[in-house]
């Protein structure tokens, strides 16, 4: 016969048990993933704003969905589209949406929310930069053919349509009831705190690869520095971004990961063209020749980047233009800038240091260009202040991401809201609308190649390198992906957590 | 006839309190060793342009490379010589942490002897505003400021100026009180002199020694927060050398070139202990002395 003293134990152990194992599973099941982003005290829940930064990209990531997207090996992937179909001369596309896709307040994605999102979007009283990424647009001629279809009648031709809203920037969004902004992406948000935090959920019902774990905090840090250290202290599961020359001391612990991915984004220096003494072709090549790339592939990236000419547009399926590679010629940049009157050069070198890389480089350029006379003063500033003024600053550290075709048109022609460089070239403009027309791939290859060495002469682009794309995260994270535009920290479809 | 006579012209002037001379400070074993030390560090940052091996702001190798023939100390987190940097890594420590110490005791003195010397409502007003500066907390106060006006080296100064000014300002206020009612003072107020001249001539250099305990104090305190400033990011801007921003830039590379983090770290402790060093001398020996009068 038992004795009540050892029921009591067996009951009291069993309970105790039961307990432990109960909030193990819970804890199993409200498994959060940690993501360090440097944040952005400016940014906003809904996707488009008049700037943007990378907690923003990360909380977009997760709370919606683009029409078209990039596939991690860069080609173009239908996301909340099924298809996209032009006429025959390009200038009316047909979108089938893809069915069952259901917003965040429960409802069914329709029609009705990609006019609306793109009508908003291109909204002149919004004042959006991604509007006029999509300028090819009529939002008249948007129609709704039924609750699945949608008709883009453009006012021109434009071959480059899938390409152009696979843009990062380019999401759908709906109204809820409350007229609270939802979206239809693999989480929903709980709260958030602009620059500091947003707490997310897991939406199960989401129509793509799911995350393996039920919560997502992104936490925003002053720093590069300060996301390296809560990565190694544990704060942080994966850094969106860490100083590619502290990857090998990083990866000297066992418990973290690297994912390497060739990258279509890169920090890169930008100065007005259309501004003095920028605006001196003089100056313009002597601000170029005073780069060491060898340099700052080594020691700005860590050796994780291959040499850069001054032209964007890394992984485009097209070779390179037959141009020489810019080398250090310190003598020619002193004799230029004599001839120019600048002799004694002096500006301001303006960066947020948002993205890895960005400081190492500033600095690096900053000594490099003081061989040749030139007194470059680095200026950090936090996000927000950075980017209030994105197109003002005489000079800065910029940055592109996305293929060619949109990243470049974007940065570089007229009127484009992330043309720092304020560069227009007539020239340059007749390629870039012929490019958008063109079917052909070695045609788009042809007019690419003609377009890059415009840039790498007349541009005010100086691109020393392409690094790669590095996340480094913790050992507990499983599944995260290689993407060539940089995604893979916070891509989360299959990633499981081993909390 | 009758004639009249100032009495207080009759009245014999009190003694003062011996006041502790700079010579009776150096006899002191500490406040030497401490002198030397601060004195040997800033001479090092001034000729550290002729003598670094080289540019300090030029790579030199890979980023993080061990020591070598080449770079003693190995490099930093873009290749740069350590040793080099930490040569020129005080050149703002050396000018914005004296400068800094010197302002905010000269301030503090300043406040705290009007206060206790007029007392009433000048008393309370100038005190009252110095415990409203020793309650914010000075982190918030650099975060704010820095925030908005930049990281210049004047506003660093001004900022650990108003950090420091209100705890000398309670010390010396502390230290003049008594005095007040010291005979020479009490006969100083009777023959009418001035309060600005009672207050420079009777009661600042009775406070001489408290204060040169301060001064050194306030070093110590002033190369701390500085270099916590720039540790932080929100002092000294890359590209320049600077030891606290060295720690920062390159402690992530800790496990593998601990030098580069180190190095700067040890100059950082011997410029706090020299700074420290006088204020505990100066102490013991203003203690000896009171205890002699």
């Amino acid at each position: 016969m038992i004795s009540a003293k050892l029921r009591r134990a067996v009951a009291v152990g069993l309970m105790a048990s039961t307990a432990l194992l109960g909030s193990g599973l819970a804890a199993l099941a409200q498994a959060e993933l940690v993501l360090g982003v440097i944040g952005n005290s400016k940014d906003v829940v809904q996707p488009y704003s008049p700037t943007t930064s990378a907690s923003a990209e990360s909380l977009y990531s997760q709370l919606y969905d683009n029409l078209s997207a990039y596939a991690p090996d860069g080609a173009v992937v239908m996301e909340l589209a099924e298809s996209m179909v032009p006429n025959e001369t390009l200038d009316v596309w047909t979108v089938h949406l893809r069915p069952n896709v259901m917003r965040h307040d429960g409802k069914p994605f329709t029609a009705d929310d990609v006019i609306a999102s793109v009508k908003y979007m291109m909204d002149p009283e919004n004042n959006f930069i991604l509007r006029s990424q999509i300028d090819f647009v009529d939002p008249e001629g948007i129609r709704k053919v039924d609750d699945l279809t949608v008709e883009f009648t453009l006012n021109r031709p434009f071959g480059l349509f899938a390409n152009a809203f696979a843009e990062d920037s380019l999401m759908m969004r709906a109204l809820g009831e409350d007229g609270e902004v939802v979206g239809t992406g693999p989480f929903t948000l709980d709260s958030f705190t602009p620059g500091q935090e947003a707490r997310l959920t897991r939406f199960d019902d989401y129509w793509g690869d799911k995350p393996g774990f039920e919560k997502l905090r992104i936490i925003g840090f002053r720093d590069q520095q300060a996301v390296t250290n809560a990565l190694r202290g544990g704060q942080i599961d994966v850094a969106y971004s860490v100083p590619y020359t502290d990857v090998p001391a990083l990866t000297a612990d066992p418990r973290l990961k690297t994912v390497i991915s060739g990258n279509t984004s890169y920090p890169m220096l930008a100065f007005r063209v259309d501004t003095e003494p920028f605006s001196d072709p003089r100056v313009n090549e002597a601000l170029k020749l005073v780069v060491d790339r060898e340099q700052i592939v080594n020691n700005a990236f860590g050796g994780y980047a291959t040499v850069g000419n001054d032209f964007l547009g890394n992984n485009t399926g097209c070779a390179a233009p037959d141009i020489p590679q810019r080398t250090q010629d310190i003598e020619r940049a002193k004799a230029l800038l004599a001839e120019a009157g600048q002799s004694d050069l002096s500006f301001e070198l303006v960066t947020d240091g948002a993205f890895a890389g960005m400081m190492e480089m500033a600095q690096l350029y900053a000594q490099q260009a003081s061989q040749a006379g030139i007194t470059v003063t680095v200026r950090k500033l936090d996000v927000a202040s950075f980017l209030n003024r994105w197109r003002e600053w005489p000079f800065l550290v910029s940055f592109t991401a996305g293929p060619y075709e949109i990243a470049a048109t974007a940065a570089l022609l007229p009127g484009q809201g992330e043309n720092a460089t304020h560069f227009d070239d007539a020239e340059y403009n007749e390629l870039a609308a012929k490019l958008q027309v063109e079917g052909d791939l070695d045609k788009q290859c042809e007019l690419v190649a003609q377009m890059q060495a415009i840039e790498n002469e007349r541009g005010g682009h100086i691109v020393p390198a392409f690094p790669s794309n590095i996340t480094v995260h913790r050992d507990t994270v499983v599944g995260l992906k290689p993407d060539l535009h940089g995604r893979t920290p916070v891509e989360y479809g299959g990633v499981t957590l081993n909390k | 006839m009758t004639t009249t006579t100032d009495a207080s012209l009759e009245l014999p002037r009190p003694r003062k309190a011996r006041a502790t001379g700079l010579w009776r400070l150096w006899s002191s074993a500490q406040v030497r060793l401490g002198v030397t030390m601060l004195v040997g560090i800033t001479i090092l940052v001034i000729i550290a342009p002729f003598l670094a091996p080289h540019d300090m702001a030029a790579p030199v190798g890979r980023p993080y490379a061990p020591p070598s023939p080449e770079a003693w100390l190995g490099t930093d987190n873009l290749g740069r010589d350590v040793l080099s940097r930490v040569m020129s890594g005080g050149i703002y420590l050396a000018w914005m942490a004296p400068a800094s110490a010197l302002i905010a005791v000269s301030l503090g003195a300043a406040i705290a002897l009007i206060a206790a010397y007029y007392g009433g409502w000048t008393d309370l007003i100038l005190m009252r505003c110095m415990d409203v500066l020793l309650a914010f907390p000075g982190i918030l106060l650099t975060l704010l400021c820095v925030s908005i006006f930049g990281p210049a080296p004047p506003l660093l100064v001004t900022l650990v100026v108003l950090t420091l000014m209100p705890g000398v300002a309670r010390v010396i206020r502390g230290a003049a009180l008594p005095l007040l009612r010291q005979e020479y003072v009490l006969w100083a107020k009777t023959v009418g002199t001035p309060g600005r001249v009672i207050i420079t001539r009777e009661l600042l250099p009775n406070v001489s020694s408290p204060l040169l305990v301060e001064l050194g104090l306030r070093l110590s305190w002033s190369v701390a927060i500085l270099s916590s400033m720039s540790f932080i990011g929100y002092g000294i801007q890359p590209p320049a050398a600077d030891w606290g921003l060295m720690v920062a830039e390159n402690g992530n590379g800790l496990g593998i070139q601990p030098y580069a983090v180190l190095a700067p770290i040890l100059m950082i402790v011997l410029y706090t202990i020299g700074g420290a060093l006088i204020a505990e001398g100066s102490a013991r020996i203003i203690a000896r002395t009171e205890g002699e009068a």
